[in-house]
């Protein structure tokens, strides 16, 4: 029997179910708490710090002042564009954006340290704060950081040869002017970090809800200053992650510094409100954008002008550079771009940190090219599907203009069957009935790119400093039988710890419940880089298959030894080493007591442990998204009626996971399309730092996805398994907003810009009525 | 700093006391006065609806009540769901369903869904989309938390007959 | 948030007694005041837990009214089945408030007194004159996309945020209270909130330790009626624009008309010369708009918010339509 292919209910779930998750807040018995006294302003110089009267064994204020031999963190680019700037633990001299740390309490319990942060006052003389591209990049603007005198920290540029030409053939020149609004990952747990001194030892042990555990160690022992050995990381039952707890971030630098100074146990848990504020923000993008069509509809050319707003600092370890160099990057997602000028710059200002929130750039590009496939199918009197089928990347494996290689995909095939599968003439007849009664419906097509599973040789070429990619395995057989399999990975709800059992039981012939699959421990796993990039399944798989092989033929020679006949003759199957045609059988749980305890019968190397390395280049995985929407003309709401996913991921280990990797992305995304967005206003306050201002979807967004499958192999994946964890958010928001624009076709509205709320296409429908004098309908 | 109160209340049928400050919320008085950390708090402001209990039988966030006003009151926490190791309807329909992935949210939707069918055993599909729509979850789009919910309602409808286990 | 006494009162009097004390707070439901003092938006030195107290009934009154105990849940009322039959419109407005959790704390009394969510109001570093009395408004010239159209002042321009405020005060509800000193009296809800004014921080005429005992309807209105609510999200979203309607159809004629409006005022809305423009008059789209334009004529946005004033136009000829349309659905079937 094989597990690779079945929906397993996942290994992980009981004890979530009855309660018995340990997440970080889990972990803070007996610590003291930490709370942060932060900037209420975006902007300025600071005159002074008072600090509150404390009474003895009330707690303790710290700041800049106090930490002494702490350094920056400042990750590395090496690219000549590239400004390095540094971010401080806690703000010295001056505070660059609203929430950022300046001074930290503690006590005994959180209320006490927070009535303490409460209590420090941050004297700070204002400067006008810069909080939007346009503002950063205006001629003679105060630059953010010194070392960036024209508030650009990061900028790709490149033009190929024959771009110029292309653009002079072109029989129509699409111009597009997107926008995407600053949103949240906002994963339901805040961050929070609970670090421990051990005086034995003087060791630190940091828990901390994080995605990198080991990239978080090296940071911070370089940070902290202190032997990468001395501090130990966990990431323990993480409530979401979705790349907000990628980075390093400063709070972890102070709790490290804290408990070793203050030898003792502290934890910080983020509220809400600071996460808000102060984690990390993302989307924050500007995309002028002009594509050169032939009178035939094929994309001659292809001219970029991106801008993401970077916010304050570069985030560790991947850099201020992920959005705006992805986005130069894969900007012609799934369609073959001949020709491409593209500009593409990391702007900072004084807004929180953008880091790296699933989908990364994608979203933003997607819904770029989708857009531009519609208005040019628009001009040139083509069908939008049409138009597609004569863009998409059809051979391979294909090289685009910016040097990506896209391995074996079924773009096109993908489309047609969500197409054929959604039946558009039905839809165009309900539609056409729909406007007769003044009801607005649309439907949205995305096509769109996945680039999963990529190791070092993608990093190391956008010259990151640390070059992230691959991941190691270790997996040992225990006298018993049991199978530990210790990953480098950092898994947060994804069910990764189900799949790589599926996959190991396949390998070796046990259950997949005697499959322990360990992470996010430091001190129990190989280095590695945890979950992030839609990569784990790829690589982690890769290497968790390789380490597993290696387990499995050892045990085949042991069994072979055992039973007398040939290596090639064994199979391990259900629990047992067997020889086909035979009625030999050894129970696997022999084996492993004979590997261990009789290990000079064998000639090998005692026990059974392997280990696994894979570093691949990267696969694609595809999808195709249509999307199907109400317009209420009235209001400029928004109901989703239908939404059809097919998606191209080769093969499924657990297709149920991978499902519900699809559903939880494109919820995402449509919160994305529609209604999530951060709101600095002019003097930098942030207003949405609650729940009930930024609004992520409910049950009542989200509607029952239908979700079909093709499976594309990829010879750069040895698991044969493409990733999937960001597709659902990139392909969504282009798929919801076409639809939107197609309701909106009678009224001529362009929807340029995500969230597109209800007040923005209500505003649209109106600004178009009143410049055609005559409305098509009461606005 | 004002005093410590003594208060009693039931949690999950035990009798309990505890002593705590005013201001403390019963969420944080769950977690740590009485070690009952299946309560998780996503917001404490009471909107995203993690921190879930049923006080007296009905669903209330417990970010937004204080400790001391539940003195006297019944209060069931997950902890409380499962009989021993069998798995309550709703955990298991959950569990074979992929109602959740990173479990942080899931305490409140169980809880949330356990009162509300404790309520009206009877919810339609829409009914039922409507009453989650009282909580936030960021990982599964929903779908599989809703269809979850509606296949242990015809469980629990269906009686007390054995559960199916699952080893 | 900041320590304070914690007393649970035995009696109403006993309550109102214990609160009259300077910064002394009732506490029912709390969604709203524990947010509050969470964020040290309110800082009370006491807290007098009054949902204990038997305040909890409906009942219907001599003149076939209703009286709603103040402690009374959202969801209870919400619920019950002579609210659902008779004031259908409270129903509606209270299912589209919160969320379920919420809806079985929150309290009939504390939903009346529940605090704006302007965003300057929330935020610490901003000014506020409501928050902090003389301190400005920066909602004014700041993100006031949430902010009111009717009833500001140059000191505030913050909503009203209650869904049940506005169906009460389309219903004519009064307010019952009982003082400190013991006395009681009733208080018409148009009578019950003040205008912001110089001083946004005083939002209704409540004196010190006077307790909110119940909330008390007039008859049946008897005619069709809806809570239309515009919002950015399906669920748990304040509004943008709510409408409250109720009217009457004879001999094809509107009477007694009653309108009230959320999200756009610096209180629960209701403008009774717009009710007189429609009373006994056929329904029409021309009509409804006249009536539009008289509730909007002194309308002013302040930027981000300019669009609700076309839409809560939209959305009372929207809820106009409807009332009148179901009447005579019903009437022809």
């Amino acid at each position: 029997m094989t597990w690779i292919g079945r929906s397993l209910p996942r290994l992980e779930d009981p004890s979530l179910l009855k309660g018995h998750g340990t997440y970080v807040a889990d972990h803070a018995d007996g610590a003291l708490h930490v709370a942060f006294a932060r900037s209420p302003l975006a902007a300025g110089e600071i005159l002074g710090i008072e600090l509150p009267e404390i009474a003895p064994g009330g707690g303790q204020v710290f700041t800049a002042a106090d930490l002494h031999g702490v350094g920056v963190i400042r990750p590395v680019l090496n690219r000549p564009d590239y400004r390095a700037v540094g971010q401080p633990a806690l703000a010295a001299g001056r505070v660059v954006f609203p929430g950022q740390a300046v001074a930290v309490a503690v006590a005994r319990t959180a209320a006490e340290a927070e009535d303490l942060a409460e209590q420090v006052f941050i004297d700070i003389e204002p400067q006008d704060p810069i909080l939007t591209f346009d503002a950063a990049l205006a001629e003679g603007a105060r630059a953010v950081h010194p070392e960036a005198p024209e508030n650009v920290l990061v900028e790709g540029n490149l033009k190929t040869k024959g771009f110029d030409e292309a653009v002079a053939q072109a029989a129509v020149v699409i111009e597009l002017d997107l926008r995407s609004r600053r949103q949240s990952a906002v994963p339901m747990e805040t961050r929070g970090g609970v670090a421990s001194y051990d005086r034995a030892t003087g060791r630190v042990t940091l828990v901390a809800s994080v995605q990198m555990p080991h990239m978080l160690r090296t940071g911070l022992a370089d940070v902290v200053g202190m032997a990468e050995s001395d501090l130990r990381v966990i990431a323990p039952d993480v409530g979401g992650g979705f790349g907000q707890k990628m980075s390093l971030f400063p709070e972890y630098v102070v709790l490290v510094w804290l408990a070793r100074k203050l030898r003792t146990k502290v934890a910080w848990i983020e509220d809400r409100r600071e996460n808000f504020l102060a984690s990390a923000h993302s989307r924050d993008q500007a995309f002028f954008v002009r594509g050169a069509f032939s009178a035939e509809g094929r994309l001659l050319a292809l001219d970029a002008n991106l801008k993401s707003n970077v916010g304050a600092f570069s985030c560790y370890p991947v850099t201020c550079g992920v959005e705006p160099l992805m986005a130069f990057g894969e900007l012609p997602g799934p369609y073959v771009v001949p020709e491409y000028r593209g500009r593409s710059r990391g702007v900072t200002t004084n807004t929180c940190m953008m880091a790296p929130y699933r989908g990364v750039a994608r979203p933003m590009l997607t819904f770029t090219m989708e857009r531009l496939m519609e208005k040019a199918a628009k001009a040139l009197g083509l069908d939008a599907v049409e138009i597609r089928r004569r863009n998409l990347i059809t051979s391979f494996p294909h090289r685009s203009p910016t040097g990506v290689v896209y391995d074996e995909g079924s773009y096109l095939q993908a489309m047609e069957a969500a197409v054929a599968h959604v039946d558009v003439p039905a839809f165009r007849a309900r539609q056409a009935r729909a406007r007769t009664e003044g009801r607005y419906l649309g439907l949205g097509v995305s096509v769109f790119s996945e680039r999963t599973g990529y190791g070092t040789p993608v990093y190391a070429q956008r010259g990151m400093g640390i070059v992230p990619g691959y991941e190691s395995v270790d997996l040992a057989m225990d006298p018993s039988g049991n199978v530990e399999v210790r990953i480098g990975s950092s898994p947060h709800g994804q069910g990764l710890k189900t799949a790589l059992a599926q996959l190991v039981a396949d390998e070796i012939g046990v259950v997949p419940d005697r499959v322990r699959v360990i992470a996010g421990d430091t001190d129990a796993t190989p280095y590695g880089w945890g979950t992030f990039a839609s990569r784990s399944m790829v690589i982690a798989g890769g290497a968790t298959k390789f380490a597993a092989e290696a387990a499995a033929d050892k045990l085949k020679a042991i069994a072979a030894k055992m039973m007398e006949v040939e290596v090639g003759a064994v199979v391990l199957d259900e629990g047992y080493a067997r020889v086909p045609g035979t009625n030999k059988a050894t129970p696997i749980p022999d084996l492993a007591r004979a590997a261990h305890h009789q290990s000079q019968r064998f000639g090998l190397e005692a026990g059974i442990r392997t280990s696994g390395f894979y570093d691949p280049g990267g696969t694609f995985s595809n999808a195709c998204h249509i999307c199907e929407v109400e317009v209420d003309i009235e209001t400029g709401g928004v109901k989703i009626l239908r939404f059809v996913v097919v998606e191209d991921a080769g093969v499924l280990i657990n297709p149920m996971i991978v499902d519900g990797q699809i559903a939880g992305g494109v919820a995402q995304g449509i919160g994305n399309a529609l209604y999530e967005e951060l709101i600095y206003d002019e003097d930098g306050n942030l207003l949405t730092t609650s729940l009930a201002d930024y609004l992520p979807p409910t049950a009542l967004e989200v509607p029952d996805l239908e979700i079909l499958h093709m499976e594309t192999i990829s010879p750069e994946s040895v698991t044969k398994a493409k990733g999937v964890g960001e597709g659902g958010t990139i392909g969504a928001p282009a798929a919801v907003l076409n639809a939107v624009a197609d309701a909106l076709a009678p009224f001529g509205v362009e929807i340029d810009e995500m969230p597109a709320t209800p007040q923005k296409i209500r505003l649209a429908i109106r600004n178009m009525a009143i410049r055609n004098t005559r409305a098509p309908a009461d606005v | 700093m004002s005093d410590k109160i003594k208060i009693t209340l039931t949690v999950n049928g035990t009798a309990m006391t505890a002593e705590v400050e005013p201001r403390r919320s019963l969420a944080d008085m769950l977690r740590d006065d009485l070690r009952l950390t299946g309560t998780h708090l996503g917001c404490e402001h009471g909107v995203c609806g993690a921190c879930t209990v049923l006080v007296d039988g009905k669903p209330v966030r417990s970010c937004l009540m204080f400790g001391v006003q539940a003195n006297g009151a019944s209060v069931r926490t997950v902890e409380g769901l499962a009989d021993g190791d069998r798995l309550h309807p709703l955990q298991q329909a959950f569990w074979e369903n992929h109602g959740l992935q990173c479990g942080f949210c899931t305490p409140g939707f169980l809880m949330l869904a356990a009162g509300a069918l404790e309520e009206n055993p009877d919810m339609t599909d829409e009914e039922i989309r409507d009453v989650l729509s009282s909580n936030l979850c960021r990982c599964t789009g929903y779908q599989n938390i809703v269809k979850a919910v509606r296949l242990a309602a015809e469980v629990m409808k269906a009686g007390p007959a054995p559960q199916a286990t699952r080893s | 948030m900041r320590p304070f006494e914690y007393t649970r009162a035995a009696s109403p009097g006993e309550a109102g007694q214990m609160a009259a004390a300077p910064d002394a707070r009732f506490i029912a439901g709390g969604t709203n005041l524990l947010d509050l003092m969470k964020l040290q938006i309110e800082t009370p030195d006491a807290l007098i837990d009054i949902s204990r107290l038997d305040l909890a009934a409906i009942e219907r009154t001599d003149d076939r009214g209703l009286r709603i105990g103040a402690l009374v849940t959202n969801a209870d009322l919400a619920a019950d089945p002579d609210v659902r039959r008779h004031w259908p419109l409270l129903s509606r407005a209270l299912l589209a408030g919160a969320s379920g959790q919420l809806r079985n704390k929150a309290t009939t009394g504390g939903n009346l007194l529940q605090r704006t969510r302007c965003g300057y109001f929330y935020e610490p570093s901003a000014r506020c004159n409501k928050r902090m009395p003389g301190s400005g408004c920066d909602a004014m010239e700041g993100i006031n996309r949430m902010n009111a159209i009717l009833g500001g002042s140059s000191a505030c321009i913050a909503v009203h945020p209650s869904d049940m405020a506005v169906a009460m005060r389309a219903l004519d509800a009064e307010v019952e209270t009982l003082s400190a000193d013991g006395a009681t009296r009733r208080i018409p809800l148009g009578d019950f909130y003040r205008l912001p004014g110089e001083d946004p921080s005083v939002e209704t005429v409540l004196a010190p330790g006077e307790l909110i005992v119940a909330v008390v309807l007039p008859p049946p209105h008897g005619g069709w009626q809806t809570y239309r609510k515009v919002r950015d999200r399906a669920s748990y979203a304040f509004a943008l624009v709510s409408v409250a309607a109720a009217v009457r159809l004879e001999d094809g004629l509107m009477r007694d008309v009653r309108l009230a409006f959320g999200g756009i005022g610096t209180m629960p809305w209701r403008d009774q010369r717009v009710e007189l423009v429609l009373e006994g008059k056929a329904p029409s789209d021309k009509l409804f708009d006249e009536a539009a334009r008289l509730l909007l004529q002194e309308a002013r946005g302040h930027g981000h918010n300019d669009f609700k004033i076309p839409l809560t136009r939209r959305t009372l000829m929207a809820a106009l339509r409807e009332t009148t349309a179901s009447f005579e659905e019903e009437t022809s079937a």
